[in-house]
């Protein structure tokens, strides 16, 4: 059943990586379809002002805005057909190809068909699960930072930021720049060692630009009188109704606070940054197959070197595969594309392995540099053990870690936790709590986070209004009957 | 467990209960409160099929409209026999809360069957005919005191069937605390373990049965067949065939509202199961198809899901603005002749079962008829012919 | 403890670059206020500093959490449709915002 449109590639996510994949397949003159629920092409790390605003003066927006809106742009002005606000909700498969149901505006639906469809929906923040995350004030980075870089809005008074990896020097340097109040930037991560700028240095290669970053946002944070402090985790969040106090303290290699040293900081903004998780729903949804790296956010699609998934005809592409920043992603995406491409038969394979070299090229550089950071910016597992007894640890349905302990005890199977304390049933569909309780899990029965398998994947991946599902045109099966035959 | 790879806690047993659900579950329960050496198989966790996947609805009415075979006298005497089977049914779940100690999440919020068609108006009244009959309370309102009284309902519909006694339990707790409370009768029960062949040995003195499983073979004296969608299967290892077939069945689910109505929905003529959960949910379902796939759960079909709202809105049209936050799948077994499965067969004695479609409502009744059979086969009534396991294998 | 600061929270006035879209009207919990094309309905709602969008079926007090339209918390009555993500919501003239309880009473 589709409303007749026919597209070779559907692109799910308008950032980097789907951008690049949709010109990549357009441009080789495939009829190709690019979805985001976002009103604005970009992404999240080329996030545009929000629709109404207008850009007076592109130079203060810096240089990433820049060259996102003119990829953007150029996105914009290709071949490739978008559709914004407008959320990819289910994917099923065909004999050659697949149908996806696209929402749009939450308020009707459609349902159109494709010949392979590349999958780059990005990631979110990781959440870590602490007393007080739940307080009004608690705001996840990317979150803030949406709100200051698309609609110049910054609630609170007094911020502490709170993190690890790139994005704990990133995200405090840009807020500073607007304006913000940081009583205290906190890296749960070491401080860079001599033997890190070395192996920094000799993974350098076209790593340039990332190590001049991470030395610009090292010198923002000074010039802002930021402290930045490494070796410290977020502990709690205090206050009545609203974030009015923050606690941190220092901890051990894997993360542990260790007792004694804690510090109480007065501020009413929590900003939230342990790095991102992918988004998981639709490469669940279609059954592809996971490994599982801490380091990526957690489970990371399998792939071949294509892009492809063990799903038929589904590729994908960017932060959603593993996270691994914008540049990855863009590449990723250019591969993804010519990987379409190549298997419609509208590219021979040499052209496309050359074709895709120097992206491939790229990527591996990238990897190399992952290496030599992984030392700063490994997750430790005490991110797992920061909540208490009373903790919500399910933000829609209001459980608490002591509720799941209890259940836990009896049971290793996340399904039977879901069914016996709701957590995970709520419209967030577990996006925010299952990483959590299969931790939980892990720990209780001594098995390895990577092994326990996910509840079972359902669409709608969007919460969608009735109205805008039903459809009377579907014919009712009918009464139930004995087959024909039968007594 | 999450896999099949759980050792046998026991290599015998007097009675073996094979599947986990609603089913076996209750049954191990009342066999283990009188005392009887139980151990239950369940290849995945308890509570993990039809039993948990159910919308967890008593289903009181007659369900004459989807169920109703040709209309010859036997099915006439068919449906009174189910209609006061419904009743005993509806004391059972009075008391089963009090009797497991528990929360079950029974709340009797009442029903309508709604009819659109002049038609199904008609069969409204006959259905009511019968349930009189058989002394279940319903009533058949019409018109104006149907808008008064359920104002939510499309102003459109002809009629409806209100029937106080039904409701609903919370199918995500009732088989696990039946688990509960046979364990600490005494019962033992396995997970994580299949039953892959079933031998007989009738002269044996260890057990007239030795049970193949994914974690060894055992022996037991009686076998019941408690499996569900795979009954048949079951069924089949001792070479007796039983008249089901299994469907994949799809449910929406809301997110929570403010109260807007108590009562069940069904449609007399269109697939459809409406309520609002105590949480504020809204479980809307039917019986709408599933895909099939090679993973073990079903997909759930967007089809599905466009035709069974469209449905559910023809009747509520304030749920217009209400969203779904997902969709899930349960496998359901159907009997061909519309009967459940009970009792022990004459082929193969010692081979017991108890398989029922509307397994959640009734389910717990036909186990804890099922159990007084096994422990007092003189005293405790049979069994009408027509639930015979052996039917379609004579 | 209490936050000292020399920043109004709310709408920055330092712009960098950008130009606030038209200024409409909206109403939220019966009062009128204002508000500019291209924010969020979230951001309307914090404009004077009260962060709690809404408080739970629990009672508990709940604000912008993921600020990207996938964790639900920052639920409100917009135009009387309750359990709408107000982050991904953008604000219109003559809108009706509701801070909600529980499952989407005002
Ligand atoms: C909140 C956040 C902030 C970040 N900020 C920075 C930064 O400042 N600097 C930096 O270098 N890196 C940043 N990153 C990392 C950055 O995301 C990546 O480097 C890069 O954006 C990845 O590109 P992508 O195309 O894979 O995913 P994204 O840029 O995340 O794009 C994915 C897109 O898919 C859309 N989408 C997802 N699912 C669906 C669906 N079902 N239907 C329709 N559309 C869908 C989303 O709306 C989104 O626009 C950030 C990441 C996050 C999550
Ligand atoms: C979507 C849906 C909605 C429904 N709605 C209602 C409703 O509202 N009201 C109502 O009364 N009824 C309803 N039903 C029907 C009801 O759920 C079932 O009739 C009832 O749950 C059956 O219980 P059971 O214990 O017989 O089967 P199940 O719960 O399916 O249990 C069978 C168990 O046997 C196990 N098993 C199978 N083979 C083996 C093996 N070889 N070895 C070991 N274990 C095995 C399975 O893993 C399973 O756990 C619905 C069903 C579905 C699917
Ligand atoms: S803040 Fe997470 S959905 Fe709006």
């Amino acid at each position: 059943m589709h409303d007749g449109e026919r597209y070779a590639v559907l692109v799910v996510g308008g950032g980097p990586a789907g951008m690049s994949a949709a010109m990549t397949a357009a441009d080789a003159g495939l009829r190709t379809l690019l979805v985001d629920e976002r009103p604005t092409l970009g992404g999240q790390v080329f996030k545009q002002p929000g629709l109404g605003f207008a850009v007076t003066d592109g130079r203060p927006l810096g240089a990433q805005w820049r060259y996102g809106h003119r990829m953007v742009q150029r996105a914009e002005g290709s071949a490739v057909m978008t559709a914004m606000r407008t959320a990819v909700i289910d994917v099923e498969e065909q004999r050659d190809g697949w149908n996806a149901v696209l929402a749009t505006d939450d308020a009707h639906t459609r349902t159109v068909f494709a010949s392979r469809v590349i999958l780059c929906p990005g990631a979110h923040d990781r959440p870590i699960v602490f007393p007080g995350w739940t307080l009004p004030g608690v705001i996840t980075a990317g979150g803030l930072q949406s709100l200051v870089k698309t609609q110049r809005f910054m609630p609170g008074r007094r911020m502490v930021f709170a993190g690890s990896g790139p994005v704990a020097l990133a995200f405090p340097a840009q807020l500073a720049e607007f304006g913000a109040d940081i009583v205290v930037a906190l890296e749960a991560g070491p401080a860079p060692n001599a033997a890190d700028v070395a192996r920094l240095a000799g993974a350098a290669a076209g790593n340039l630009d990332l190590l001049i970053d991470a030395a610009r946002y090292r010198a923002g944070l000074l010039r802002h009188r930021v402290p930045l402090r490494y070796r410290r985790i977020i502990v709690r969040a205090e206050g009545d109704r609203r974030v009015e106090r923050v606690v941190h303290a220092a901890v051990d290699a894997d993360w542990r606070p260790i007792a004694g040293t804690e510090e109480t900081v007065a501020a009413d903004l929590l900003c939230i940054g342990y790095g991102f998780a992918p988004s998981l729903e639709l490469l669940r949804l279609i059954g592809a197959g996971f490994d599982d790296d801490e380091a990526l956010g957690g489970p990371t699609v399998r792939r071949d070197r294509w892009c492809r998934t063990t799903a038929a005809r589904i590729y994908a592409a960017g932060d959603g595969t593993g996270v691994e920043g914008s540049k990855v992603a863009i590449d990723e995406g250019v591969v993804a594309g010519l990987a379409a491409v190549m298997d419609e038969g509208s590219l021979p394979e040499e052209k496309a392995v050359a074709a895709a070299a120097p992206a491939l090229r790229r990527i591996r550089r990238r990897r190399a540099l992952a290496r030599a950071t992984a030392r700063m910016y490994h997750v430790g597992r005490g991110i797992y053990g920061l909540a208490d007894e009373s903790t919500v640890v399910c933000r829609c349905e209001e459980v608490t870690a002591g509720d799941l302990a209890h259940v836990i005890a009896t049971t290793d199977d996340i399904s039977v936790v879901k069914a016996l304390t709701r957590a995970g049933m709520g419209p967030c569909q577990g996006r925010y709590c299952s990483r959590h309780i299969s931790a939980m899990i892990g720990r209780e029965h001594d098995i390895a986070l990577a092994t326990i398998a996910p509840s079972t994947p359902r669409m709608p991946v969007r919460p969608v209004p009735i109205a805008a599902i039903a459809d009377r045109a579907v014919t009712d099966p009918g009464l139930f009957t004995a087959p024909s035959g039968n007594p | 467990m999450t896999g099949y790879d759980a050792t046998l806690p026991r290599s015998e047993a007097d009675v073996v209960i094979v599947g986990g659900g609603i089913a076996g579950c209750a049954l191990a329960y009342h066999l283990a409160m009188a005392g009887t050496d139980v151990l239950l198989l369940e290849r995945g966790s308890i509570n993990r099929e039809a039993s948990g996947t159910n919308a967890g609805s008593f289903h009181l009415q007659l369900a004459i409209h989807q169920l109703s075979g040709k209309g010859t006298a036997a099915d006439h005497d068919r449906l009174l026999a189910d209609a006061r089977l419904s009743l005993e049914a509806d004391r059972l779940w009075d008391k089963l809360s009090g009797e497991l100690d528990g929360d079950l999440g029974v709340h009797r919020t009442g029903g309508w069957m709604v009819a659109e068609t002049e038609d199904q108006l008609r069969t409204l009244y006959e259905k009511h005919e019968l349930e009189e009959q058989a002394g279940i309370e319903t009533e058949v309102v019409t018109g104006a005191a149907l808008r008064s009284r359920a104002p939510y309902l499309a102003g459109n519909l002809l009629g409806a069937t209100y029937c106080p006694a039904e409701g609903h339990a919370n199918p995500l707790v009732v088989a696990p605390l039946y688990a509960k409370r046979a364990q600490e009768a005494g019962a033992t029960i396995a997970t994580g373990v299949e039953v892959t062949g079933i031998d007989r040995q009738p002269d044996s003195a260890g057990g007239r049965f030795v049970i193949r499983t994914s974690g060894g073979d055992l022996r037991a004296h009686r076998v019941v067949n408690c499996a569900g969608a795979w009954s048949g299967r079951l069924a089949d290892m001792v070479g007796l065939r039983f008249p089901v077939r299994s469907e994949g069945l799809h449910v929406n689910v809301s997110e929570r509202r403010p109260r807007m109505f108590e009562p069940m929905i069904q449609h007399i003529g269109r697939r459809l199961t409406l309520k609002q959960t105590e949480v504020g949910t809204f479980i809307i379902g039917g019986g709408w198809p599933t895909g099939t796939s090679t993973h073990r759960r079903y997909p759930t079909l967007w089809s599905s899901a466009a035709g069974n709202l469209a449905v559910a809105l023809d009747v509520v049209p304030t749920l217009a603005d209400v969203r779904i936050v997902r969709t899930w799948s349960g496998v359901i077994v159907f009997t061909d002749d519309f009967s459940p499965i009970v009792g022990e067969s004459e082929q193969v004695p010692g081979f017991f079962a108890c398989v029922a479609s509307t397994g959640f409502t009734f389910s717990p009744l036909l186990a804890r008829q099922l159990a007084e059979r096994m422990l007092d086969p003189a005293t405790a009534s049979g069994f009408p012919q027509r639930y015979s396991l052996d039917r379609v294998s004579h | 403890m209490k936050a000292r600061s020399r920043r109004t929270p709310g709408r920055l006035t330092e712009l960098a670059g950008l130009q606030r879209g038209p200024r409409i009207r909206v109403t939220v919990d019966g009062r009128e206020q204002d508000a500019y094309v291209g924010e969020s309905v979230a951001a309307v709602m914090m404009a004077d500093d009260d962060l709690e969008l809404r408080s739970t079926i629990g009672g508990a007090a709940r604000g912008v959490f993921c600020g990207m339209g996938a964790c639900f918390d920052c639920l409100a009555i917009v135009d009387d449709v309750p359990n709408t993500r107000t982050c991904v919501t953008w604000a219109k003239d003559g809108m009706v915002i509701q801070r909600q309880c529980g499952a989407g009473e005002p």
